[in-house]
């Protein structure tokens, strides 16, 4: 389509705009970061006088995270992976109509994005099964098959061709095999939203970690950052080195995955 | 038809689909559905303590008790905010969507961007603008200054609830611009071309051509966001705690349920639970309703 | 598909209704049995007395300094009691404390755990209605053991025990000291450079106040953000205005005074004032940046409780300050003395698995030299005859000759009261230029129109 230069200008000019929005507060994290406390108290929005990757390293040590990232990474692919799984077997079959009820079942998971919050029942529902901690407990209370990647499955798998799985089946590819043969590399745009927008939750985790695993051996990422959250003084530019360690990994995480993510949600708006 | 074998075979979707749905009953939909019940008691989460069915008290307690005023404005702040959050973030997202859909240098680093606050999560986010938003050392309050004005931002009983809105808009304004930009990467070319011979152009082909293609992701955009407004209360947590006129519903209920100086109320937060259920279920009724018929008009 | 999912949902909702009644099989319905948690080194219930291996847990909030001698102490325990492991976790003071509390007590998943304050405010027979504190309900549920008798509750003054954990003529708690919240912090190089003297009156504060601003001086700053930060000054107010703040407060519950007394509206005005008169942007500092703030010299004094001091002091070693009551009366002696409260306290908890092994812990915290460590490093007013050598305490001592309650440990307040009386009832922070309400009259008689309605019927 062809356009004008001015019109070209204005969508420059917006997204540079928005761009600004998005990045200089991030670059404030940043700025915030390479200062020392003092220079930070002293003029906390001047541009930092130095870099200081060091601050990482005192925030990485004073934080603890050596100790507690190998949890984290352990809790966010567990369930992640099983949370992946459980919505492929979940939306294929649905997306298929292969089990009976299925309009109902997919309404009835549908429902899990608007449930009223249980934690509490949950809380009384885990100390009674002797989920409470323990590291499989937690982990199976933060698996599930029904969130958005469950939904986003369905609706890819909607806009894939039933002749495939009898074509398959003709050829003798059983139920499960198809699944992790065939379907598995089809959906993989899904598979990377999915993964994403499940590792994002996991990894976050404040308050789940806190209630459910009570030895400080079992905690995740998160609670190094309560290192830095002194009752009375807050270390601002150590938060903010904090802050970005536990961020990491997920951004680069992100970075890998980014391209699949405009087909992944396409996916996931064919049907709701 | 099932083409994958029959007897045992037959059974195998089936078994597998009972995995999370035993886990979705047995851990998210059974204790949410306790709620229910538990929001007819005075149940206070202290163990060893009788509890006792109350009837409607914990209802009555919410909407009509002396502090009435305090718990009508969380719930008609809950309804604001979904309102100007779905509002604003979709036609920001759409906005945006519409102009990285074209040919733009760099449109997958502007896309990324946009989408990263989601990645970094609320700790992260709201910390961030926590600190952009300190009136004292914040780099906003030195922006208002040139402008020759200064607010107390998240302090403020006037704007802090606004300013929370912005937040949460920022953090999910990315995702829904994701959901539309494939909603409109879905449309084919063709469309237009033939619909520029018809003379449909600009604002014309956007009202006639694209705008109702991309309904589908117009309904998913507005569903998420309502569901997700309605229901935050972590972001407010982290910048405000609720303080100058920012608590909302789920605010609330959060807070009720756990014990400060006084016990937790568990009776009262699951009544709040319900009614903020109520809310986000009839809200979505109703949209998915609207939405979907005007899915089929067009 | 709309129709479908309103059925589902109705018949869903309708099911579970059912289910959930039929499923109240008559016990007493609350979490009640423990947990087995499962790693924590296999404690048994007689532990301690043997040498067999356990896990004390404890829990505990971030604060640093009061964390730093914890790590410690729990070393030298640990070396003492070979076979006892300490499991020290603390957690943000916030909500994230709070919930922490309240879900390792459901799991009985817990030793010693710390109470946020001593037993305040104490039920009274005429606050008919109100609300149990949330440390009455845990005793009264029998899940918070009896220390009375146990021999290292004698280390502590029997006043300070009988005042801040004794409660039904039983001891239920350690408490760790006194603290102080109705004074200013003051920058003395700032009061000397300008030829000020401490404020024994309203009238000298005001001056003081004024001189500072002639300089072109911050005269006050508050942690506004956080709202209670500058309730403490508020409630410094309240002390020294008020003759009899109990009897006032009792005279709100049965109509005898009211938030509309000129005593009350006096407060109000002088919270304006400080409003008034504090730093640009002070509604927006959060407590956490409130001693930077005052370490940074862009404020001469700032209101926060004398726990700070400890803070304050390795924020800036070379720093000089003092602390003074807010003299909110004309009257000097009136003045002369500061309230506070009764800070953390240690319980343990009725059914923890390693009691022997806390009771220890807390025998040998209550040691002179240990507990003459913990004084230093919290800050707080020792509840033992310890000799503490620090400089700010001593300057202190004067003003508290006989320790007095504030307002918030006494205040009861009723259920669903409004939010311009709700917590601790005085909110001057609506007041302008902070908040939306113009003149102290207005925001009186409103907290007593929500006070009237919030009455027990």
């Amino acid at each position: 389509m062809a356009e004008s230069k001015s019109s070209a200008v204005f969508r420059y000019a917006v997204v540079l705009f928005m761009l600004c929005v998005y990045v200089l507060p991030l670059f404030y994290l940043f700025n915030v970061a390479m200062k020392t406390q003092i220079e930070y108290l002293k003029s906390p929005i001047g541009l930092f006088e130095q870099f200081r990757f060091n601050n990482f390293r005192t925030a990485w040590n004073q934080g603890d995270f050596s100790r507690y990232i190998w949890n984290s990474v352990l809790y966010t692919s567990v369930t992640t992976a099983a949370s992946i799984l459980l919505s492929l077997f979940a939306a294929f079959p649905i997306a298929r109509r292969y089990v009976r009820f299925s309009n109902l079942i997919y309404l009835f998971f549908t429902m899990s994005l608007f449930l009223p919050s249980p934690l509490v029942p949950q809380f009384w529902l885990a100390s009674q099964l002797g989920l409470y901690n323990t590291q499989w407990g937690y982990m199976l209370l933060r698996t599930g098959g029904t969130g958005i990647a469950f939904l986003m499955f369905v609706g890819y798998i909607k806009s894939v061709s039933k002749e495939l799985d009898e074509a398959a089946a003709m050829d003798g590819c059983g139920y499960l095999r198809f699944i992790f043969r065939i379907l598995f590399p089809l959906v993989k745009p899904v598979l990377a939203t999915g993964v994403m927008l499940t590792a994002i939750g996991v990894w976050n985790d404040i308050i789940g970690p806190t209630i459910y695993l009570s030895d400080t051996k079992y905690q995740p990422i998160t609670k190094g950052l309560f290192a830095f959250f002194g009752q009375y003084l807050n270390n601002w530019p150590l938060l903010a080195c904090g802050i970005m360690i536990i961020a990491a990994p997920l951004v680069v995480l992100y970075s890998f995955i980014q391209r699949y993510l405009v087909s992944g949600a396409l996916a996931g708006s064919v049907k709701f | 038809m099932y083409p994958f074998g029959r007897g045992i075979a037959r059974h195998l979707p089936l078994a597998l689909l009972m995995i999370p749905l035993l886990l979705y009953v047995v851990f998210a939909f059974g204790p949410s559905m306790a709620t229910v019940f538990f929001s007819f008691t005075d149940a206070t989460g202290i163990p060893g303590v009788r509890w006792h069915f109350v009837g409607f008290d914990n209802y009555r307690k919410l909407l009509f008790s002396s502090d009435q005023a305090e718990r009508l404005r969380s719930i008609r702040n809950s309804l604001e905010f979904a309102f100007l959050v779905v509002v604003i973030q979709n036609a920001i997202g759409l906005f945006m969507a519409v102009l990285l859909n074209r040919k733009l240098k760099g449109d997958a680093f502007y896309r990324a961007t946009f989408f990263l606050p989601v990645v970094l999560g609320v700790t992260v986010s709201g910390l961030v603008w926590r600190m952009m938003l300190n009136p004292m050392s914040g780099p906003m309050g030195e922006l208002f200054k040139m402008f020759g004005t200064r607010s107390n931002f998240l302090s403020s009983y006037d704007a802090a609830f606004y300013w929370i809105i912005f937040v949460q808009i920022w953090m999910y304004m990315g995702y829904s611009m994701t959901i539309f930009i494939a909603g409109l990467q879905s449309i084919p070319r063709d469309l237009y071309d033939s619909g520029h011979i018809d003379g449909a152009s600009g604002w014309k082909a956007f009202r006639y051509i694209t705008f109702p293609m991309i309904a589908p992701a117009v309904t998913v955009n507005t569903l998420l966001s309502i569901i997700g407004a309605l229901q935050t209360f972590d972001i407010i947590y982290v910048l405000t705690n609720g303080g100058f006129n920012t608590r909302t519903l789920a605010l609330d209920v959060y807070r009720d349920a756990i014990a400060n100086n006084t016990t937790a109320d568990y009776g009262l937060a699951s009544a709040g639970a319900m009614v903020l259920f109520l809310f986000v279920f009839v809200f979505t009724v109703v949209f998915m309703y609207l939405l979907r018929r005007r899915e089929v008009d067009l | 598909m709309f129709k479908k999912l309103v059925l589902l949902g109705l018949s869903l909702t309708v099911i579970f209704m059912l289910a959930a009644c039929g499923g109240n099989n008559g016990n007493n319905g609350s979490a009640s049995n423990p947990p087995d948690s499962g790693s924590s080194g296999s404690a048994s219930p007689d532990s301690g007395s043997s040498n067999e291996k356990v896990t004390l847990k404890i829990i505990h909030w971030i604060n640093e300094p009061v964390n730093k001698y914890y790590e410690e102490f729990n070393k030298k325990f640990t070396e003492k009691y070979p076979n006892i492991k300490v499991d020290y976790v603390t957690v943000p003071s916030d909500a994230t404390y709070d919930q922490l509390q309240q879900t390792r007590i459901n799991a009985n998943d817990a030793d010693l755990v710390a109470l946020k304050s001593g037993f305040a405010p104490i039920p009274q027979e005429w606050a008919k209605g109100a609300e149990a504190p949330v440390w009455k309900q845990w005793i009264d549920a029998g899940l918070i053991m009896d220390l009375s008798g146990q021999d290292f509750v004698k280390n502590y003054n029997a006043t300070d025990v009988e005042n801040s954990t004794t409660y039904n003529g039983k001891v239920y708690g350690i408490n760790m000291g006194k603290v102080s919240f109705t004074g200013l912090f003051y920058n003395k190089k700032i009061f000397a450079d300008n030829g000020l003297q401490v404020p024994k009156t309203w009238d000298e504060f005001t001056k003081v106040v004024d001189t500072l601003k002639s300089k072109g001086i911050a005269p006050l700053g508050f942690a506004g953000k956080d709202i209670w930060p500058f309730n403490l000054a508020v409630q410094g107010l309240s002390a020294t205005v008020h003759k009899d703040q109990a009897a006032f407060i009792k005279g709100l519950w049965d109509g005898s005074t009211k938030f509309t007394d000129p005593a009350q509206i006096e407060i109000l005005s002088k919270a304006q004032y400080l409003l008034q008169n504090a730093i640009d942007g002070t509604m927006g500092v959060d407590y956490a940046s409130l001693p930077s703030l005052f370490i940074s010299g862009k404020v001469a004094m700032i209101a926060d409780g004398t726990w700070n001091a400890p803070t304050i002091k390795s924020g800036d070693p070379s720093l000089e300050f003092g602390y003074f009551p807010i003299p909110g009366s004309n009257d000097a002696a009136q003045n002369a003395s500061l309230a506070g409260k009764y800070d953390m306290s240690w319980m343990v908890l009725e059914k923890a698995k390693n009691k022997d092994a806390a009771l220890k812990w807390l025998a040998m915290q209550s040691e002179p030299d240990h507990y003459a460590e913990f004084v230093k490093a919290s800050g707080f007013l020792p509840n033992a005859d310890v000799q503490i050598e620090d400089p700010f305490v001593n300057e202190l001592k004067p003003y508290l000759q006989s320790f007095k309650l504030a307002w918030d440990q006494l205040f009861i307040n009723r259920p669903n009261a409004g939010e311009h009386v709700s917590g601790s009832s005085v909110h001057a922070e609506f007041l302008a230029p902070a908040g939306p309400i113009k003149t102290p009259d207005e925001l009186a008689a409103l907290s007593q129109k929500e006070w009237d309605a919030a009455a027990p019927k």
